[in-house]
């Protein structure tokens, strides 16, 4: 099977220091997976890497079987759909508009949307359960329904990919597990591919069948939660007791 | 000058100056602006209007008059000159002019700048002020250091009026001429000559201008009067009652004006209306890229080809020259008749 | 036209609420009338009084080639050679100021910007200024020096700020604006010493800077308008790359924006058309901020409605402008575009609950 996403020895080096060594990484169709590691790890380049913005100086990006590099941005926005963290909006616009943007690689440049990219917004809206929403200004909402507007945009893009980046930073616990189990309810019953940088290990370890490790650069851990956060490497890597990772898991 | 000698001379120009300003008070001229009032001797208020009988007013330089002597400036400031001045500043390229016409040329020490300068025995008198287009900037220390004994400033902004304070507080003595008529212009020769102790001069100049101003205007009594748009900018024409308008209007011409006697801004569409016979470009405009303006072409001047370019200096500049200035507005406005060119006054006497 | 949140509504049909859709459709009807009206006013009044009848049969007479009328040529002049080109020439820099300032406010992310924040003003004026102290005579096609030194100066300007800015390490948006700024305040400097230097031309420079319609010709309305129809046009056509810079420039490269491409190429219409509308009245300011944000609250921020409708009021309000500017006596028309914006910001601003966050 093709794979959704494949990196391939992917290095990433900015002013004389690496940020991305030799990153390899296969991501099946329909999987769900967590990007993990300290801050500084690189899971944001990571991230720019596999969204083809950023160029890495070695290395292979597959998206979908197709060298990201090769593919025109309108493409690559076709195949996959990213949650970038939360911008300010410099203008009022309200929820409907906001996730209408996400149909922008398939407008037609000259005629706009169409009845299917209607069709595809109102589906994306009430798939996140945004319909209470409906005519509010996006800057006036609370941050927890802000980012699930900006999940409702990506759904809307109907790409087969999605690429999250840190969407529960800022919002509080409720907020954040509502987010996890859509985002899980979307791989499981959507079938969409799902990539999510996280800094709460909790979180990953209890939502995300698969999680990546990074430190420095490297990608030290791929696996199962169990098998990716042991002891040790909770204490090399994040410099904590590993007992409070075990116990937010547990409770989660 | 000898001041012994001057005495029996003076008396004789005062008398013939007041025949003078009784029979310049008895013609029926109105001056358009209040006479500048000089008081006691030797000087006596001259004609202020150009009238068509010459005086009689004796053609030799007179002797310096005594001093001290007190004038009122055309600011109404009364200024007591206490002893003929030897070192002079001239904030005002017109006064610069009459200065040198008075013949007291060599008793300058400073003076405007002046892009058009005359007489070129200026040239040697360093400029203690930069006009630039209208910008003006004296150096008030340069003046101090010149140890002036007077200094003749412009009125109406023509010299800042902090400066002239500025002078006046540091002790310097200032007198303030302005001229928006060729009345006011005669009435300022009379005042600097009085203050520069060369009153039989300026009352000389003055009747040497009445004189050639008496006979452009007869030359071109007989004429019809043209419609006269006279462009000191685009869009700008000469206010009502203003000096360009009286000089036009004594070449022979109508002047057309803006409609104000403060705002000179002439809209385009109003100087297409009023269909000017004779167009003027004062502002050094070339005439092929003023025809070339919208709606331009509909005008009788245009299309006669009566548009010329004209010289602004000697027109507006308020000194010896303006009656020079007249003939050639009169030439301009009646090429058909012969516009008798007086004799210029000598720059330096 | 309902456009009101339904609470409660998972079953509401989300584009049933579509803002603008019978909106947009009064916004060109109303503009479009405006625009004929003001364009009648404007042709009809000015500081010459003309029969109105007169006014008819001259631009009759001149659009069918008929001889109906039985004005003189001072008054077909008037009307014909004067003001209607003004009429023209409000349009299209009303057009092109609204145009470009709704492109800069979408690509800069930024309310607050109108045409001039990249230094096309202060590049524009300083041109215009050393074009006035110069002591050269230059006509050409009905421009002075000064007019084409302004558009020299508005568009090296950019040029400019648009190389100095891909030097900094900033994010390039962030890198424009300060670069912009920069070189705003560098070139402002110029002109204040240009100013301060240039005495009985001070007048005229204060003219350009404050703007006006005064030297309207048809020559300036032939050399303008083409530029600014075409470059409002091509930004028009682009609408959709505007639309995806709305979250910023990384979401739009997500959304399939080739950031790299767009950026400049909006930035250099933007500034073509402010560059061109500068050279022939002047820095005219207010429409180019008002109007966008205006026509965006009626009409929601899709640039492919902004854009057009922009075009459209920005035309019309200085179409009006210019005519309040002549009733009054012949004042600067960003006097008047100031009169009537600033107000209307200050109430933009009351409304605007959420600030502008950073």
């Amino acid at each position: 099977m093709t794979p959704a996403l494949w990196l391939d020895g992917v290095t990433v080096e900015a002013r004389g220091r690496a940020i991305l060594r030799d990153v390899s990484l296969r991501v099946e169709p329909g999987e769900r997976l967590a990007l993990i590691g300290p801050n500084g790890a690189g899971k944001s380049t990571l991230l720019r890497v596999i969204a083809g913005v950023l160029r890495p100086n070695a290395g292979r990006v597959e998206l979908g079987g197709d060298d990201v590099g090769d593919l025109d941005r309108s493409s690559v926005a076709r195949r996959l759909a990213v949650v970038p963290q939360q911008s300010a909006l410099p203008f009022s616009m309200r929820v409907e508009e906001v996730v209408a943007l996400g149909r922008l690689p398939h407008e037609d440049a000259l005629r706009g949307a169409r009845p299917v990219d209607r069709a595809a917004v109102a589906a994306a809206i009430d798939r996140v359960g945004l319909g209470g929403l409906l005519g509010r200004d996006a800057r006036e909402l609370s941050l927890g329904e802000r980012q699930l507007v900006l999940l409702a945009l990506a759904v809307a893009q109907g790409a087969p990919t999605l690429l999250l980046d840190e969407p529960t930073v800022h919002l509080d616990l409720r907020h954040q597990v509502e987010a996890m189990e859509l985002m899980r309810d979307l791989n499981e019953a959507d079938g969409t591919t799902l990539v999510a940088v996280l800094h709460d290990l909790a979180l990953a370890a209890h939502f995300f069948p698969r999680l990546v490790l990074l430190d420095h650069g490297r990608l030290v851990a791929d696996g199962t939660p169990a098998a990716v956060l042991t002891d040790e490497r909770i204490r090399d890597v994040f410099g904590v007791p590993p007992t409070l990772v075990r116990l937010a898991a547990a409770r989660g | 000058m000898d001041a012994r000698l001057a005495a029996p001379r003076a008396r004789r120009a005062l008398v013939s100056l007041a025949l003078a300003v009784l029979v310049g008070a008895c013609s029926a001229t109105p001056a358009a602006t209040p006479l500048p009032s000089l008081t006691p001797l030797p000087s006596a208020a001259p004609t202020v209007i150009p009238s068509p009988a010459p005086t009689g007013a004796p053609t030799s330089t007179a002797a310096a008059a005594a001093f001290p002597v007190t004038v009122t400036d055309d600011a109404g400031t009364q200024v007591t000159i206490p002893a003929q001045p030897t070192r002079i500043v001239s904030l005002m390229p017109a006064v610069t002019e009459t200065l040198f016409a008075l013949g007291v040329g060599s008793d300058l020490v400073g003076k405007a700048q002046d892009i058009f300068l005359y007489p070129p025995q200026a040239s040697a008198v360093p400029d203690f002020e930069k006009f630039d287009n209208g910008a003006v900037a004296v150096d008030v220390e340069k003046i101090v250091a010149a140890r002036a004994d007077l200094v003749i400033a412009g009125g109406n902004y023509g010299t800042p009026a902090d400066t002239i304070q500025k002078l006046r507080d540091l002790g310097i003595r200032v007198i303030v001429v302005y001229a928006p008529t060729v009345a006011g212009v005669l009435a300022d020769n009379t005042l600097i000559g009085t203050a520069v102790g060369r009153p039989a001069a300026a009352a000389t100049m003055n009747a040497q201008m009445q004189a050639a101003f008496a006979a452009v205007q007869s030359a071109v009594a007989g004429s019809p009067t043209p419609k006269v748009y006279y462009e000191i900018g685009e869009g700008y024409a000469p206010a009502d009652q203003s000096f360009t308008a009286e000089m036009i209007a004594d070449a022979g011409g109508t002047p057309i004006t803006s409609g104000s006697t403060t705002d000179w801004s002439l809209p385009a569409e109003k100087l297409i209306k009023a269909n000017p016979d004779i167009i003027l470009l004062a502002d050094g405009t070339a005439v092929a890229d003023a025809i070339k303006r919208p709606g331009w072409s509909t005008m009788t001047a245009v299309k006669n080809h009566a548009v010329a370019v004209i010289d602004d200096t000697m027109i507006s500049r308020p000194g010896p020259r303006l009656f020079l200035g007249l003939e050639l507005l009169a030439a301009a406005i009646h090429p058909e008749v012969a516009i008798p060119q007086a004799s210029p006054i000598p720059a330096v006497p | 036209m309902s456009s009101v949140a339904t609470a409660g509504g998972a079953g509401a049909r989300p584009w049933a609420a579509v803002r603008g859709r019978g909106r947009r459709f009064w916004l060109v009807a109303g503009g479009t009338l405006a625009l004929v009206v003001g364009s009648i006013l404007g042709i009809a009044f000015g500081s010459v009084s003309v029969p109105f009848g007169d006014t008819v049969t001259i631009v009759a007479d001149k659009l069918l080639g008929t001889h109906i009328s039985s004005a003189d040529a001072a008054t077909q002049a008037i009307v014909w050679d004067l003001r209607v080109p003004r009429v023209l020439l409000a349009m299209t820099v009303g057009m092109a100021l609204a145009v470009a300032g709704a492109t800069f406010q979408g690509l800069l992310r930024n309310p607050l910007a109108d045409p001039y924040v990249l230094g096309t003003a202060s590049g524009a004026a300083l041109g215009a200024a050393i074009g006035l102290l110069i002591p050269v005579q230059l006509y050409v096609l009905g421009f002075g020096l000064a007019n084409v030194l302004a558009f020299i100066g508005a568009t090296v300007s950019i040029t400019v700020v648009y190389r100095l800015a891909r030097v900094t390490g900033l994010a390039p948006l962030t890198g424009l604006l300060l670069t912009g700024y920069a070189v705003a305040s560098l070139l402002a400097a110029g002109l204040t010493m240009a100013m301060y230097l240039s005495g009985a031309a001070l007048r005229q420079i204060f003219n350009y800077l404050l703007g006006s319609f005064e030297q309207a010709s048809w020559e300036r309305v032939a050399w303008s308008l083409p530029i600014v129809l075409a470059g409002s046009i091509l930004i028009a056509t682009r609408a959709r790359s505007l639309n995806g810079l709305l979250l910023g420039e990384q979401a739009a490269a997500h959304l399939g924006v080739n950031v790299e491409r767009e950026r400049p190429l909006l930035l250099g219409l933007a500034s073509l058309v402010t560059a061109a509308a500068v050279t022939v009245s002047g820095l005219i300011g207010f429409v180019g901020l008002v109007v966008p944000h205006i026509v965006r609250l009626l009409t929601g921020p899709n640039a492919r409605a902004v854009i057009p409708i922009s075009a459209l009021w920005g035309a019309v309000l200085l179409v009006y402008s210019d005519l309040a500017a002549r009733i009054v006596g012949d004042i600067p028309v960003g006097v008047v575009t100031a009169i009537i914006g600033a107000p209307f910001f200050l109430v933009l601003l009351r409304r605007a609950r959420t600030g502008y966050e950073l």
